[in-house]
């Protein structure tokens, strides 16, 4: 449970590329990684949080999207993949805030999978599943610059199952 | 070297996580497919897809022999997961020369695969096709009926009954007597689980009474016309269950009754939507919507959701210069020798849409609210609409008492606390909020009202809250909002 004093500190947090951001807890506390990590370390407002799997860039924009999410309920507690809400739908600012290339795209999933900011993974993951959704696996290949590495018997395997689609 | 991040360097639990909303997302038809599609993309991608057994449970109908080799692929990929399993049961209408024409019936031969795993079945799916199949991918409604007797089922919860033929041709119509027969669950079936239906233009009274003191939600979709007998028992349906949570969703249904069911109390009930959609009746002698619903007694409700359209057909009544909706009225109005039907509901939800038939006439109808209808313990009002929404409580009409007798008299007292409008404009709801707070000022409950909240934007978070001595000045201030 958040204090009014909470709200007012500020956090420090320093990343892989030696960039500091100092920024409201309520902002930095989306990350469910650096609330436990603030909670470790207690009061010491100096000491800085160091993340060494984000870099600037992405920190930054994953900022962005702590800041307008500072207000949002508490996620709610884990549930089964099965369980999780079952829809392709971004809200309008989330869909315009992952407009992002490729690259940018996996770098925020990663960071937030990392950091534990489990609404921001679903919105990456959901983009990243609208891309693929429908698609052929060779358009998948081409979209993601995937190569096709299948051994000669897994490609067998997988001519097999080709069939099984056969009428459809 | 420039290090690129890209999809192949997500941790495998993100990857299968991307491919669960890809699967489930889909329709329940192409994702044990779309399951398959990704599993053939590269080795990381079959990996993870493989070693995924929940993107594997559906197991729906493939309608050819080979996609039944999917289908075994599924149960053993799902690693013993519990399953959705869905059978298709087909009733056609074949020609069989000249103008003669024989109805058959028949099941997917699916149901041979999917009854010997029913301990793993989760959900049952039993749809009702009317499109032509292939003898050699079907079995018979009697083979169906002998494998499927004694099935045990020890952990689904959920049933699904549809039948997919929406607007039924009354010339290619197949009596499906033959299938509800077989379609399941009958008494022999053990179900110790089951607590949720969801039935699709079928009546849920297909469900043997054994196994209705077990629901606790129900959803009936309703859709196009004849459907009247789905409808017809569910009083008797319903006084058998322990339901908790009910929808019930009306599509281009045609109210002609004016006989009303048999009383029916529901105490347990405690969440109900209910939608009118391109509905009508017949005409306003019957008051049919009305007589439909009278019998509802929801003594335990407290939350209630409805979405309708305006300017149905016969709900709309002229009164002055002026048509009225009168959708609303006519599921809300008490008897006047009952208080309320309504005696512990505490939020009432109204989403307003266009009629799709009548949309060029609608701008003109008021939406009809009398402040009567307000239940006594009703906290919590929201109502929302795409278009610019008038609200009257307007009631005094020839005629119009005799078929509503309720609504001149106000409740004795409010406990409305929060009004929320999400609407485009609100002038033509303000003389109805005007009028609100004036008869709870009179009631002496307007001390216990909160907020009126307002949104006129759906789509932008900004809701303007107005507390409560500051509601008449917004009053004044929005009269003639355009």
């Amino acid at each position: 449970m958040s204090t009014t004093e909470d709200k007012t500190r500020k956090v420090k947090l320093v990343t892989s590329d030696n960039e500091e951001f100092e920024v409201d807890w309520e902002v930095a506390t989306r990350s469910v990684l650096i609330k436990h990590m603030l909670e470790d370390i207690g009061e010491s407002e100096e000491q800085a949080i160091p993340l060494p799997n984000v870099t600037a860039n992405v920190l930054k924009k994953v900022l962005e999207w702590c800041e307008h999410h500072r207000k949002d309920p508490e996620p709610a507690p884990e549930s089964s993949d099965d369980n999780r809400k079952r829809t392709l739908e971004i809200g309008d600012w989330d869909a315009k805030f992952i407009q992002v290339d490729q690259e940018m795209l996996f770098e925020i999933i990663l960071a937030a999978n990392y950091l534990d900011i489990k609404a921001l993974l679903d919105v990456g993951c959901k983009t990243v599943a609208n891309m693929i959704k429908g698609k052929q696996p060779e358009e998948i290949r081409k979209m993601f610059n995937i190569v096709n590495d299948f051994t000669p018997e897994e490609e067998a395997q997988i001519k097999k199952e080709n069939e099984w689609a056969e009428d459809r | 070297m420039s290090w690129v991040v890209n999809i192949s360097h997500l941790p495998v639990e993100t990857l299968s996580y991307i491919f669960l909303i890809c699967v489930k997302t889909s329709e329940i038809d192409d994702r044990s497919w779309n399951a398959l599609r990704l599993s053939h993309v590269c080795r990381s991608f079959r990996r993870a897809a493989l070693d995924y057994p929940t993107l594997w449970t559906t197991l729906v109908s493939s309608r050819t022999s080979a996609g039944l080799s999917l289908v075994d692929a599924c149960i053993e990929r799902t690693k013993g997961l519990p399953v959705e399993a869905v059978v298709d049961f087909y009733a056609f209408r074949k020609n069989i020369g000249g103008s003669e024409a024989v109805d058959v019936f028949a099941v997917d031969n699916i149901a041979r695969i999917l009854i010997p795993v029913s301990a793993r079945w989760k959900t049952y799916m039993a749809r009702i096709r009317t499109h032509k199949f292939s003898e050699e991918n079907v079995i018979a409604l009697s083979e169906f009926s002998s494998l499927a007797m004694g099935l045990k089922a020890p952990i689904l919860t959920d049933m699904y009954h549809y039948d997919m033929e929406n607007f039924p041709n009354a010339s290619t119509h197949v009596d499906r007597s033959k299938i509800y027969e077989v379609l399941g669950p009958d008494s022999s079936w053990s179900l110790p689980t089951l607590n949720s239906l969801v039935s699709r233009n079928i009546s849920p009274a297909r469900i043997p009474p054994q196994f209705r003191p077990q629901l606790e939600s129900l959803v009936v979709n309703v859709s196009g016309n004849n459907r009247w007998n789905v409808l017809d028992h569910l009083p008797n349906f319903l006084q058998e269950t322990a339901l908790s949570k009910m929808h019930l969703m009306l599509v281009a249904q045609i109210f002609e009754r004016s006989v009303a069911p048999r009383c029916c109390i529901l105490p347990r009930l405690k969440s109900l939507k209910i939608e009118f959609i391109v509905c009508f009746q017949r005409d306003w002698g019957n008051c049919s919507l009305r007589a439909a619903f009278r019998a509802y007694h929801f003594t335990g409700l407290v939350e209630l959701s409805i979405c309708q359209d305006i300017g149905g057909r016969a709900l709309t009544m002229k009164i002055g210069p002026r048509l009225y909706d009168m959708t609303l009225v006519s599921f809300l109005a008490t008897d006047p020798k009952h208080t309320s039907r309504f005696p512990c509901l505490q939020t009432l939800d109204l989403e307003i849409t266009l009629n799709a038939v009548n949309r060029d006439t609608v701008a003109f109808i008021s939406f009809r609210i009398p402040h009567s209808l307000i239940p006594p313990s009703l906290t919590r009002l929201t109502i929302r609409g795409s278009f610019a929404l008038s609200i009257s409580s307007y009631f005094q009409a020839p005629g119009f008492n005799v078929i509503f007798p309720n609504l001149s008299s106000t409740p004795a007292s409010f406990a409305l606390q929060a009004v929320a409008l999400n609407l485009p404009r609100f002038r033509g709801v303000v003389p109805w909020i005007k009028e609100l707070v004036m008869i709870m000022h009179k009631h002496s409950s307007w001390d216990g009202f909160k907020t009126l909240s307002v949104n006129n934007d759906p789509y932008k978070e900004t809701t303007q809250v107005i507390e409560r001595n500051d509601v008449g000045r917004w009053c004044e201030e929005n009269v003639g909002d355009r």
